[in-house]
């Protein structure tokens, strides 16, 4: 008989699958893609950071174009990035805690818990940010 | 047809085929060992077993008292040198299965707890919470695992035994996942898949517990003994039969009529509801039959209720499983309402014929467990004597396999009677086409056997039963499997084992007709006593192409001259 | 659809590996499980449906299958308490399906023994009474000795869904069971094993297992504990060889 080979195996599509799945599958994925975003920003800060070899002027009008125009729409990415940061960052948190084998029993709770001071911990960020680039 | 070669063979993945697997491969680390099963091991009916397994542990208990509990259980038909053999190989298995991690429940020192069960005169069923089964299938399984010589055939279905020269040969399988005919040669045979249950509508059994091996080693030649005892278990939950385990009634639940009352003192006035099953499964039916059973929720089933009201404290730890059964699949809570339960099939007393070694007549070929008769249930199986008897008698036949295996060369194959099973397979079996749908026919056989065959019988009822038989046996000539399939075709394998079915009810119930006296699990109506100057004896049947030819052989008796048996 | 019938629509995959859904009308009063309409659908409409099943009392772990997108066993999934009249069953995710619902169970179960998931003890034994161990000692590790190998826990798992080596949830949660046993010895065996990038280290934690778990056993939280386990016996190990 041939070897029937398809599979039912989702594969890494799978996990963007969220309909009647619990809040550690969101917490999962959402943990890899801002993983991956955090590391895009990283190397397109060193990007950014590279062009101090082309002297402070060219350097300082970059970061002038992203942050007072015509580039400014930048912010919004820069939030945005913040986002990811305080979620990941959260997150990650609990997970090390659960490993240490502390809050297995609560998961949910404290999933609930790290996420929602870290989005008051963002909101005050991005107020002081506000402040900063306002002035 | 592809052909795979073992030392010892197994057939059947319950315990006492996990137990058997590990005695041989235990018993010599050269020798092979296939366990053939059509189902993954673990899927396995024993891992329903609910309640508990008897065992000699304590000091104040002794053999005699637990063989003569069993014997009195068996209403005397038990071979009484079979059963003292029984109870003194059965402490060993306990502490070797925990020493191998079967949880056994424990007393707050450490050591094994026992309870009470249904006809025991001591309190010796040891027990892991309601999962005794379960628990010890899955330390069996675990035990397979360590052993390189265990070969493990999951999913080949065994549809025929070969027997040359009255001594071993070889089975035929189809194997499920491709259906490939597979023929299985080894030197020796160890016959364990269960009991034949599902003959029946109403029963506590896994729907795979079809009588596959007593049907391929009756067509084989080999004698069926005591088929018509077959158990009902007083307490299936209704509508499923869903097992509610004995140790209900034994930790102190109730059974109620329909007025409320409890009415086990007309029937067992001291054991009241702790009295063996076959006597409860009758008091519930006399109930029903008198108009006081409960007809509510479940349509035209009657039945009566089991209340646990009163020791709702203990259910958690001691009957957790049947708690969360009552919740989950008829959203009851027993802790404040009653239980519905009837009289369900729960135990082939009956099956192939083997001595007090669990050799069959036919050379190389053993068996253990439910799937054969020693006999140490005789006419009724006392509730906790079935694990037990798996492990016994499962490493025993497992190490005379063994001992068999080393001392025999490999029979060469009789390929006739290979080619002749495929073809019936293949070019009968799958070519049939005269319209009858095997379901149908199965359901047929299961309500006829119920109506005709149960808890009660007559001659009349019984007769009415065997012509139903015989017109299913001619409808089965006429079926047409639907699903042409090469791969997992379960509508060929219900084929077979409806197959199977036919043959064995129609021992079960010509055995019936001929037992004209009532004794432990088969109660005749127009003949209510028992009848010792006739019939204290083993029914033997014996295949033919006209049906069963029957015979009958004495029972041993040691000890414990028949008595009338009260509780 | 009438309002006495559910409807089941059932993934279907024949012999040449062609996949379909077929869908039937199963009256409401003849069937109280999903398995139980299964039977009936092959019992009354199509013989060519298959399936496995066994004991009905989700003990033997045979039916698991996926019912309306969650990992279930279908013999104790009340249709009536889905909340839908529409039934849809597909086969479990991340096997290798061999025909309708039927999946290929034998890499569960190679994954399963890897962790040599029995009692391992030293020297000769004597079986001539048990190893005390206390209602204490056996609440350390009763829940994951609850496991039915279904399989269920693997099809929700995202990881075992994209990596194919990782052993998974079960297979763990069983080791667990074995080192949480007094009466065994043979932790240090399977930390060697479990401890690596396809062992502990593979779980992110997701808990999927534990939601569709159907006996409780929470293998989310056995790997943690394992992973606790693992890391005092590299320590234990590394400062071991310092001395």
């Amino acid at each position: 008989m041939e070897k029937n080979t398809s599979e039912s195996k989702e594969g890494i599509l799978g996990w963007a699958k969220f309909k009647g799945k619990g809040v550690g599958y969101f917490g999962f994925t959402f943990q890899r893609v801002s993983g991956v975003v955090i590391l895009f920003y990283l190397y397109l800060h060193y990007t950014v950071l590279s062009n101090l070899l082309h002297g402070q002027a060219t350097y300082n009008s970059i970061v002038q174009s992203i942050t007072y125009g015509p580039y400014d729409l930048f912010i919004v990415f820069d939030i945005l990035l913040a986002l990811v940061i305080f979620y990941h960052g959260a997150n990650g948190i609990r997970l090390a805690l659960n490993e240490m084998g502390i809050g297995l029993k609560h998961n949910k709770a404290f999933f609930v818990i790290f996420e929602s001071i870290s989005m008051v911990l963002l909101l005050l960020f991005l107020y002081y940010a506000w402040l900063f680039v306002a002035a | 047809m592809q052909i795979i070669k073992e030392d010892v063979l197994i057939l059947g993945g319950g315990m006492a085929g996990l137990r058997a697997a590990v005695a041989a491969a235990e018993y010599n680390k050269n020798i092979s060992v296939g366990l053939v099963s059509k189902l993954y091991p673990l899927r396995s009916h024993s891992v329903s077993a609910e309640g508990g397994t008897s065992a000699v542990l304590s000091p104040k208990d002794n053999f005699d008292l637990h063989s003569y509990d069993t014997i009195k259980g068996s209403d005397y038909l038990a071979d009484q040198d079979a059963v003292e053999k029984f109870v003194r190989l059965v402490p060993e298995q306990i502490y070797t299965t925990d020493h191998w991690g079967c949880p056994w429940s424990r007393n707050p020192d450490g050591t094994i707890s026992q309870r009470d069960f249904g006809g025991l005169s001591y309190p010796r069923a040891t027990f892991a919470a309601d999962k005794t089964g379960f628990h010890v299938m899955q330390t069996l399984f675990s035990r397979a695992l360590k052993y390189d010589n265990i070969h493990i055939y999951n999913e080949y279905f065994a549809t025929s035994l070969i027997v040359e020269n009255n001594s071993f040969n070889a089975i035929t399988t189809i194997n499920l996942k491709n259906s490939e005919y597979t023929v299985f040669q080894g030197k020796s045979l160890i016959f364990a898949a269960g009991g034949a249950g599902r003959l029946y509508q109403f029963s506590t059994y896994a729907h795979s517990v079809s009588g596959d091996g007593d049907a391929i080693a009756y067509r084989a030649g080999l004698p069926l003994k005591d088929l018509e005892f077959i158990q009902f278990h007083p307490t299936g939950l209704v509508p499923s039969g869903i097992l509610i385990t004995e140790a209900a009634r034994s930790e102190g639940g109730y059974l109620l009529n329909n007025e409320g009352k409890r009415f086990m003192e007309k029937y067992a006035a001291t054991k009241l509801e702790k009295a063996p099953r076959d006597i409860v499964s009758r008091a519930i039916m006399w109930e029903i039959e008198a108009g006081r059973g409960v007809k509510g929720k479940y349509g035209d089933t009657v039945y009566v209720n089991l209340d646990l009201r009163h020791m709702a404290d203990i259910l958690e730890e001691k009957l957790p499983m049947i708690t969360d059964i009552a919740k989950r699949f008829n959203g009851i809570d027993p802790a404040e309402e009653l239980i519905p339960v009837r009289p369900a099939t729960h135990y082939t007393m009956g099956g192939i014929h083997v001595n007090n070694d669990t050799e069959t007549p036919v050379q190389g070929i053993y068996g253990a467990g439910e799937n054969v008769c020693i006999s140490i249930h005789g006419a009724n199986r006392l509730g906790s004597n079935s694990t037990n008897e798996c492990l016994a008698f499962g490493n025993l036949a497992g190490v005379k396999a063994a001992e068999y295996a080393m001392s025999h060369s490999m029979p060469s194959l009789n390929n006739d009677k290979a080619k002749a099973e495929e073809t019936r397979l293949w070019d009968d079996l799958m070519k049939r086409d005269g319209g009858e749908n095997v379901a149908k026919i199965r359901e047929d056989l299961r309500i006829s056997m119920d109506a005709n065959v149960g808890v009660f019988r007559t001659e009349d009822g019984i007769n009415n039963g065997i012509r139903n038989i015989k017109a299913l046996q001619e409808r089965f000539k006429k079926i047409t499997i639907g699903d042409k399939s090469k791969v997992f075709n379960l509508e060929l394998e219900w084929a077979l084992e409806v197959g199977f079915m036919l043959d064995l009810a129609e021992v079960i119930a010509k055995g019936a007709v001929l037992r004209k006296e009532s004794r432990g699990g088969h109660y005749r109506k127009d003949y209510p006593e028992r009848d010792d100057a006739n019939f204290l004896k083993h029914t033997m049947a014996t295949y033919s192409t006209e049906g069963p030819k029957f015979t009958y052989i004495p029972v041993t008796i040691t000890k414990w001259k028949p008595a009338p048996r009260v509780y | 659809m009438s309002e006495k019938n559910y409807e089941f629509v059932v993934k279907r995959k024949d012999d040449n590996g062609k996949e379909s859904y077929s869908s039937y009308e199963v009256p409401k009063d003849k069937i109280s499980t999903v398995l139980e309409g299964l039977i009936y659908i092959k019992e009354n409409f199509d013989q060519t449906l298959s399936f496995r099943y066994s004991c009905r009392m989700e003990i033997c772990g045979s039916c698991g299958m996926e019912v309306n997108g969650k990992p279930r066993t279908a013999c104790s999934t009340i249709v009536s308490q889905l909340g839908t009249d529409r039934v849809k069953v597909d086969p479990m995710k991340h096997y290798e399906v061999i025909k309708d619902l039927v999946v290929d169970m034998d890499p569960f179960f190679t994954k399963y023994s890897e962790g040599l998931p029995y009692i391992i003890r030293e020297g000769e034994e004597d079986y001539s009474s048990e190893i005390p161990q206390t209602p204490e000692q056996f609440k350390e590790y009763e829940q994951y000795s609850m496991c039915i190998k279904c399989g269920l826990c693997m099809a929700a798992c995202p990881i075992v869904g994209s990596d194919e080596d990782y052993m998974g949830p079960a297979p763990l949660a069983a080791v667990l069971r074995y080192n949480k046993d007094n009466r065994d010895q043979g932790s240090k065996y399977r930390l060697e094993i479990v401890d690596g990038d396809e062992g502990t280290s593979r779980c992110h934690f997701v808990g999927e297992c534990t939601e569709v778990c159907p006996k409780g056993v929470d293998p989310s939280f056995a790997i943690q504990r394992l992973r606790m386990q693992g890391v005092r016996y590299e320590l234990g190990k590394f400062f071991r060889r310092r001395k």
